[in-house]
Order: structure tokens, then sequence, then C-alpha cells
């Protein structure tokens, strides 16, 4: 009853006003940016635009944390801007919090929109503009709706996203779902955290369900015939150029030369103890996660793959839904059965590392899932079918024919999910051992604390600089795989 | 000579309630070339799997070699039954040089043994000079010669080819076609080939097995099965034919052509179906038929004529050839009955 009443106070609070303001910002800033990004790059010649296609990729390196951190330093007084000028501004309300985290999420409304741009008919276009259609305005209206699919699941990932985020609104002090949990998260206050997790499943629910009813349910492409990307753009454009450039500059080149300016000063903190002892257990955390999640994803995978089996697809999807669920929510969904073994067993478990792993392993299983899926699904079952043919048991022709073609994806899945948990802050908040920090967690400490902010650059920039690896060698895989 | 495959009564359906292959039966004798051909979707790659325990059937039985391999209570699985199976898409292991694929399949058996083998295949398939090459880096005839060198290097008891020729240049199919026959023949290997060409079939095989909706409606010889079908539907996968509706009589049969004098043994009044081949047929100079089109086919012409909604097709050599709109009859000199059901 108690939680029940919680829950309804939580529904007409202000973290629920904030949640749904940040997350419907974020999805406009978001699209505001990644559309006029993916058609530029589409239609318009520009100068470096192979470059720029894959630039733009970049700022989704940067969490948002991170992105929150640096502004506050640029903006504040004393700050980088205020040196320049005398001006400072404060920048701590939900309109520039959404606003920066769109920068660094509208890589998601990007990419999947681009790729489908670049599948369209050409022959559509064309028409198009035989008909009279001569504005870039009217051509819009005319072609995004056909790639709602992909605009819209981009979308999808921003809101959830900036949902789950904690690092950013706790640093703005923004107070919504995802703050909420973490800030009750002790045994007295329990009751609140669980509520606003309740909450905020009901919002992750109606999130899902939009965006499944805007999906188009079959979209007519041709397979044959000329693609937008077999076309050549005609139109140059300075304009566009320019918007590229400066949304590259402000979303990615600003922050990390303001971080590098930063970090520059406190080089020795690399070479400190505690902060290769921080690197280490957040790779050993990466690392074990990762692994674990590969080996579960392959061994997944490879039954679905095998026997076609559907039941076992299902479970696939409800193991996926780990990444719709913010981090947070998850962190209670882990609690609440462990809570129950403490008071049963009276063993401590909350607080290892192990308790951690395993958290991570629930919110990633989809990003591994779905590398090494898609992956396994491109290669033919014929491939299976003639090693059995040829004398090899089942997890022989695994490991001597299906593992081998795959070491690329797996690769690539171990670096995603380990660059993910590197930068995961509100599950790892939750769940850090005492004294025990990852890079993410210390980074947003050190933001917080006076004395120590300039510092927090360091551990920033190495999860930046561990994402902007990561986004270059998928980027290598990708090319490889075609 | 003893039966290498026994298929009894083998039905198979999908989930979705269709049944593709429904009490199919068919026989190999040790070293025959068996070919199997019918409609799309008639269940051959279905049957083909089967054998190979890449599907398992809802029920019927299969032995291999004397040895049941599949019925009500036995599963052998694939890697256990000795066969080679040849993929449409040839399944070559891309991560594999052409020497380690041909190699695959002597896992376990001693070295020297298999090097020896493998060396004794890629000479048989003339590719060893391929050896160190990736799968990528050879060309599609290549490629399946690989493949076959890779499913005969562990001397299966049979092999089964998944539409060998579905994938090959037209213009080198004849040759290729050659080729793998004389390959199988001097490996000496039972083999059992889905086709979908009845060139290909008539060109390769001992015997014809025609599938049709999921049961082998007959099984033959190329000769016999060519005059001979049993069925119409088996006619028609045969080549160009001429299916007429007829009914017997005392001196013959009664059909769209006219009375045709041909002794048998039915009863005056029963129905039966025609099957006469175009070249089984002459062209007259007077009649109730209207020539409709002509079709060139090298070694002559494919005249079709029509007569109130019958046609009937007519090989001509060019000396003969008629104009369309002419008036022309026919005179059969060989034919083929079914009797109706």
């Amino acid at each position: 009853m108690a939680v029940l009443n919680a829950t309804l106070d939580v529904v007409m609070s202000e973290s629920t006003f904030n949640s749904v303001l940040v997350v419907f910002l974020s999805c406009l800033f978001a699209s505001i940016f990644g559309i006029s990004s993916a058609w530029i790059v589409t239609f318009s010649n520009i100068p470096f635009k192979k470059w720029i296609q894959w630039l733009l990729i970049m700022p989704l390196a940067i969490p948002p944390y991170v992105m929150a951190y640096v502004s506050k330093g640029f903006f504040d007084p004393f700050g980088t801007l205020d040196q320049w000028t005398g001006i400072h501004l404060d920048i701590s309300n939900i309109v520039v919090l959404s606003l920066l985290i769109s920068l660094v999420l509208y890589p998601y409304v990007y990419t999947p929109l681009r790729a489908s741009l670049a599948q369209q008919s050409a022959s559509l276009i064309e028409a198009a503009k035989i008909a009279g259609y001569r504005s870039q305005w009217k051509m819009m209206r005319l072609i995004l709706p056909m790639h709602r699919t992909a605009l819209v699941g981009g979308l999808l990932l921003v809101g959830l996203e900036s949902l789950n985020e904690y690092g950013a609104p706790a640093y703005f002090g923004v107070k919504t779902y995802t703050t909420e949990i973490i800030r009750y998260w002790d045994p007295m206050n329990l009751q609140y955290s669980v509520s606003h997790a309740l909450v905020a499943l009901i919002f992750v629910g109606l999130l899902l369900y939009l965006e499944s009813r805007t999906r188009l349910k079959s979209h007519t492409s041709d397979k044959l015939g000329r693609k937008v990307q077999d076309m050549e753009a005609s139109m140059k454009s300075s304009l566009g150029f320019a918007v590229c450039i400066t949304l590259l500059a402000i979303a990615f080149a600003a922050p990390v030369l303001q971080m590098l300016f930063w970090s520059g000063k406190n080089l020795g903190l690399f070479f400190e103890s505690s902060f290769l002892m921080t690197t280490g257990y957040t790779f050993m955390l990466a690392l074990s996660s990762g692994l674990i999640l590969l080996l579960t994803s392959v061994l997944l995978s490879y039954f679905i793959y095998m026997f076609k089996n559907y039941s076992l697809a299902k479970l696939s999807f409800i193991a996926n839904l780990g990444y719709a669920i913010p981090g947070a929510i998850i962190g209670i969904g882990v609690l609440i059965p462990i809570a129950w073994l403490n008071e049963s067993t009276d063993i401590l478990l909350t607080g290892t590392a192990g308790l951690l792993i395993g958290a991570y392993c629930m919110r990633y299983q989809s990003v591994a899932f779905n590398t090494v899926e898609g992956t396994l699904k491109k290669i033919p079952v014929s491939q299976l079918e003639a090693s059995l043919s040829l004398g090899r048991s089942r997890i022989g022709s695994l490991r001597s024919v299906i593992l081998p073609q795959m070491k690329p994806a797996l690769m690539g899945a171990l670096l995603l999910v380990f660059v993910d948990i590197t930068k995961e802050l509100p599950l790892t908040m939750l769940f850090q051992r005492f004294n025990q920090e990852t890079l993410a967690v210390k980074a947003f400490i050190m933001m917080d604390t006076d004395g120590a902010f300039y510092k927090a650059s360091v551990p920033s920039l190495a999860i930046v600089f561990l994402g902007v690896l990561s986004i270059i060698a998928l980027r290598y895989l990708d090319s490889k795989d075609e | 000579m003893s039966s290498t495959l026994e298929i009894q009564e083998v039905c198979k359906s999908f989930t979705k309630g269709t049944e593709v292959l429904s009490s199919a039966s068919l026989t190999l004798r040790e070293n025959e070339i068996g070919v199997l051909i019918g409609p799309s979707g008639s269940g051959k790659s279905t049957l083909l799997r089967s054998i190979a325990g890449l599907e398992i059937p809802d029920s019927g039985s299969i032995s291999i070699a004397g040895k049941c391999v599949n019925d009500a209570r036995t599963y052998l699985e694939p890697s256990d039954r000795q066969v080679g199976f040849l993929f449409q898409d040839f399944a070559l292991f891309p991560h594999l040089t052409v020497e380690q694929n041909i190699r695959f399949g002597l896992h376990g058996v001693d070295k020297r043994v298999a090097s020896d083998r493998v060396q004794k295949y890629m000479q048989l398939c003339s590719i060893s000079e391929l050896k160190s090459r990736y799968p990528h880096q050879i060309s599609g005839g290549q490629q399946q010669r690989v493949a076959l060198a890779r499913a005969l290097a562990t001397e299966p008891v049979m092999l089964l080819l998944d539409e060998p020729f579905s994938n090959v240049d037209e213009n080198l199919k004849a040759q290729i076609r050659t080729d793998m026959v004389e390959l199988i023949r001097a490996s000496k290997t039972t083999a059992l080939i889905v086709v979908h060409d009845i060139e290909d079939a008539y060109a390769i095989a001992d015997k014809i097995s025609v599938l049709i909706e999921g049961r082998v409606a007959q099984s033959a010889s190329p000769e016999e099965l060519y005059s001979s079908p049993a069925s119409s539907g088996v006619a028609s996968v045969t080549g160009e034919v001429n299916l007429l509706s007829a009914k017997a009589s005392s001196f013959g049969f009664t059909c769209a052509i006219g009375e045709l004098d041909q002794p048998h043994d039915l009863e005056a009044g029963q129905g039966a179906t025609l099957v006469i081949r175009p070249e089984d047929l002459n062209l007259e100079k007077e009649g109730d038929w209207t020539v409709e089109e002509m079709r060139y086919s090298g070694i002559g012409y494919l005249v079709k004529c029509i007569n109130n909604l019958e046609r009937v097709s007519v090989f001509v050599s060019a000396a003969e050839l008629p104009a369309v709109n002419d008036r022309v009859g026919f005179k059969v000199h060989r034919m083929h009955w079914i009797v109706n059901d």
C-alpha cells in the first residue's frame, strides 16, 4: 500500500514533469540535428563528404554527463568564457540540459536515417524533381515520411538514453526518475526508489508502444534500380557544409579540446596509482562482463541459428528488453531478489563486483546479442550443414566453422559492450563497492568536488578516448565486411 | 547388386501444415546415379535433405547401405550417416584454403592417410594447383569442383547433390555436367542429384525419379520416362509434349486430332490421355487446325496450332514450314496413352 501511495505521488511529481520534458526536448533537438545532418550528407555535395559522413558519429563517444561537465566549466563564473570575455552564463536549466544530451545522442538518429536514405530509390527523387519539387523543404516533406521507421527507431534510442541518463541531470540539479531512484537508494527510503522505478517503467512501456505504432508496417523499397547512394549529388551546398562543421565543432571538437587543455595541466594524474587502479578495476569489470555477454550471446544465437527455434527467439526478445529499461530500474530489479536473499541467507551480497557484473550483463545483453546474431544470420546455414555432413558435431562445427568466421563481429561486440560499460553511470552508482570506483564514477565525483574540477577531465578524456577508439574500430570492421 | 538407398513412405510437413513430402518412396542401387526432378515446391530438396539428416521426416523410413538411419525410433545425426552433400551454394568454408576445406571431413583420420586422400581427390578433380587459394580467389566452376572433392574425400557411401547446375554459367554447363558425372563414376559412388532442368536429367541419370506433390510419381530410366510417362503430371515435366484427352474405340482413340488407329487393350468408351511428342507428329496440308505461332529452335521449328481451344505443337523442318494462319492437319506415327482414373 505504501508503495502504491508513493507511486501515485511520483506520477504527479516534479520528476515526472522533468523526465517527460527532458525526453521530449532531447528527442526534438536530436531530430533537428540528426535529420539535417543526414539530409545534407545524403543529398548535397559538400567538401570532405566521406570524412564528415562518419565524423558525424563521433559525438556519441562523449557521455552526456561529460558534455554537461565541460559546458559548465566553459560557461560558469571563472570558466573559459569568463576568462576570455568576462561574461559568464548560468546554464543549469532543463532546456540546456536537453540540448547538451541531444548534441551527443543525435548520432542515434543520424546513423539509421542516413543508411535508410541511401537505400531510397533514386527514380522517386527524380520523379519528384520532374513533378516540380524544387525546394529542399518540399522534398523533405515528401521523402522523410518514407523513412519513418529508421527515424522513429533512432528517436526511441535517444528517448530511452535520455531517460536513463543519471550524471547530466544530477550534475545540473534537475530531478528525474533516474536521479530520484539513485537518491533514495538506501534501506530507509527504498520504497521511494521502487515507486520511481515503477512509474519510469510505465513511461518506457509508453515510449516502446509509441515507437511500435509509428513504425511502418511494410516499406515499398524496390530492390532493383538505382539507389540514392548511386546518384551524383548535384547540389553544391556551402550552407550544408557550414551546418555540419558547426555541429561537429560544438558537439565534438570543442569539448574534446577543452578537456585536453584542462588535463594538460594535470598530466601527473595519469600516472597516479589511484588512477591506474581505477582504470584497472574498470577494465576488469568491463572485460569480464563483456566476455560473459559474448559467451551467452554466442550460445543463444547459435541455438536459434541451429534450430530456427521460435520460442528461443522470443526468449532473446525478453533478454533484449534490458537495453530498453534504464539502468536504474534494472538496479531495482536486481536488488529486490538480492535483498530477499540477504534476509533469508544473511549473506551480504550488495556491493560486490559480481553483482555489478550481473547487472551490466542484464542491461547490455542486447548490445552484444544483436551484434553477434546479426553476423551469424549472414552465415548461410549450409555452412553448418556442410560441417555436420562432413562428420563434425554441433559444438565442433561452432568451434571450427562458425566462430572463425565471426571473429570481427565478436571483437566488435566485445568492444561495444566494453565501451558502454566503461561510461555507464547509474548502475555503477547503485552497486559500486565501497572505495572502488570505475572511471565513470571517479570522473563524476571529481566534477562535483571542489578543487578536483579540472582533474575530472583526465578520467573523462579516458572514457571519450575509448569511445572514439571503438567507433574507429567498428568502422574498420564494417568496411572489411563490405 | 544391393540397394544403397531405400526410402519408404517418407512424410514431412512444415509448421504451417502444408505437407511437403507425402509418402515418398525411392530406391537406388549401388553405383547408380539417380536424379530427382519435379516442379518447384514438389519436395525435391526436402527429400534430399531428409536423406542427409538435415531434415527429420515425420514418418517413414530411410536406409543407407542396408543400415536404417531414420524411422519412427531411429534418427542418426548427419555426421554419422556417411553421406556426402554438395550444397547449391557449395558451402565452402571461406576461412579455410582449398586444401583445408577438403581435409575438413577427414578429422580423426590418420594423418598420412588423410594427406594421401586429399592429394588423390584434388588430382581427380584437377584442383591440385589451387590448394593454397581461398574460396573467394577461385572461379565458380572451380569452387564446385572443390566442394565435390571435399564431399568425395570422406569416401561416403553415397553422394547427394542439391541442384549442382543452378549456379553455373549456361555456356559451361554441358562441360561441367559431363565432368561431374565422370568424377562421380570414377569414384564409384552412388549419387542422388536434384536438378530442375530435364535436359540435365537425361544427360546424367541412370534412373530418374519424378516427384510431384511430395510423392514419387515415377522412377524409370530416361528412355522409359520419355516414351512412357506414367501420368500427365510426369509427362509435363519430361519436355515438350502434347497431352490430349481421348476416348478409346474399337480401332484406336478418338481425340481432337481425329480418329487415330492404335491397337490397345482398353474397353471401348474408356477415357484416356494421349501423350504425343512434337516429333512424333507430321504436318498435313489440309485440316481443321490453324497455325498460331512458330518458334525457331536451332534444328527446326516448333509450330503451335489451335483448334477450338485445343492446342498441339509439332516439330517441323525448315522445308515444310507453314505460314501463320495456314490451315493444317496432323498425322500421328507414335503415341503413348495413360488411362484416366
